[in-house]
């Protein structure tokens, strides 16, 4: 190439306007063995790797330490959305519990009717009613013998009012 | 049965994001690495940004470049991990390791221009670093590189001038020392 060309190219490289294949070309050049002695002390700028720095990480290593890594937070991922979903059952369970428990004490108390047929309701509460007065019986018999000793008791104090009609009968004389 | 289908499918996922997506990783690395002057820790930024492209993995097919893509990520997370106090206290160790580069004898070891070449390159303001990184060393269009940098292409074009312009310089000054040396 001719070194017209290679300076118009340097000139458009050192105000950053030269394409991505210019800068290939001049690299080329430089490469190349002959360089006019003004342009030598430019050669290291187009070096085929400027710079570009001799560490690197190591292919594989890094892809499988990479993976590992992806599995590990895949893993707590999974492990913590399992617990955020048994708290989350544990939550609704005793919130319904709750609701449940709340439902039953305030529930309104209806009293159902039980029988269908009025004769055999009435059967019944004729049933009821005479198991109660059964019972009102079998309770009143405690009630009517201490009455009945209470009274006999009464009889006996009756005779004190003897003692006043002696007394009247002694207030007269 | 489903589980074995699912772990099949998840396997040609992983085989496809290695193939086509973890090859940018040295790439990221030295564009990790120029911005933070940490090996250690342009690796674990390279890691960082992989990690966010498998949780979006089934995005991926709508971005043009995913390389361009993964440049961006990784230069952000870079940034971010610039402005961080504990970063402040590192930044004194990316000092000593300038002194190591400009460090005669190590300059040796490395071939003379090129290591002037770096030390020239990383004494530029953060932006030229970073548009002449990826133009001269990455070899990207100047349209990725305004995507990756979210700078204007006339921005890009005068960073990139005076990067360039300020490398020949330290060359020339060095090329005629030489000469007068010899």
């Amino acid at each position: 190439m001719h070194i017209r060309e290679i300076e118009r190219l340097l000139e458009k490289f050192y105000n950053g306007e030269t394409s991505l294949q210019e800068e290939a070309l001049l690299r080329e050049w430089f490469a190349s063995a002959e360089i006019p002695s003004h342009l030598a002390s430019l050669k290291a700028q187009f070096a085929p790797d400027l710079v570009k720095s001799k560490a690197e990480l190591p292919d594989e290593a890094f892809d499988e330490a990479f993976f590992q890594l992806i599995d590990q937070h895949e893993k707590t991922h999974k492990a913590y959305s399992l617990r955020k979903m048994i708290y989350a059952g544990l939550g609704l369970a005793a919130s319904l519990a709750i609701m449940l428990s709340i439902y039953l004490e305030f529930k309104p108390r209806t009293i159902e009717d039980t029988f269908n047929d009025p004769a055999l309701a009435y059967e019944e509460v004729q049933r009821a009613m005479l198991f109660v007065s059964s019972k009102l019986n079998k309770g009143m018999e405690p009630v009517r013998q201490g009455t009945a000793s209470f009274n006999a008791g009464m009889e006996k104090a009756s005779d004190f009012n003897k003692m006043s009609l002696i007394k009247n009968y002694f207030k007269i004389e | 049965m489903f589980v074995m289908l699912n772990r099949l499918a998840l396997e040609m996922t992983a085989e496809e994001f290695k193939h086509s997506i973890l090859v940018f990783k040295q790439k990221l690395y030295r564009l990790g690495l120029r911005l933070l002057n940490d090996e250690e820790e342009a690796a674990d930024v390279v890691q960082d940004v992989f990690v966010k492209l498998w949780n979006m993995r089934e995005q991926l097919i709508q971005y043009r470049s995913v390389e361009a893509l993964a440049m961006t990520m990784t230069r952000n997370v870079c940034l971010d991990r610039l402005k961080t106090p504990h970063r402040m206290v590192r930044l004194g160790h990316q000092s000593d390791l300038q002194q190591e580069a400009s460090n005669p004898e190590l300059a040796y070891e490395l071939g003379e221009t090129t290591a002037i070449i770096a030390d020239s390159i990383r004494l530029l303001p953060q932006q030229q670093q970073l548009v002449m990184h990826l133009r001269d060393v990455e070899h990207f269009e100047f349209e990725e590189i305004a995507s990756i940098t979210g700078m204007n292409l006339n921005h890009i074009r005068v960073n990139l001038s005076r990067a360039r312009k300020a490398v020949r310089e330290r060359l020339v000054k060095h090329h005629n020392y030489a000469y007068q040396g010899n």
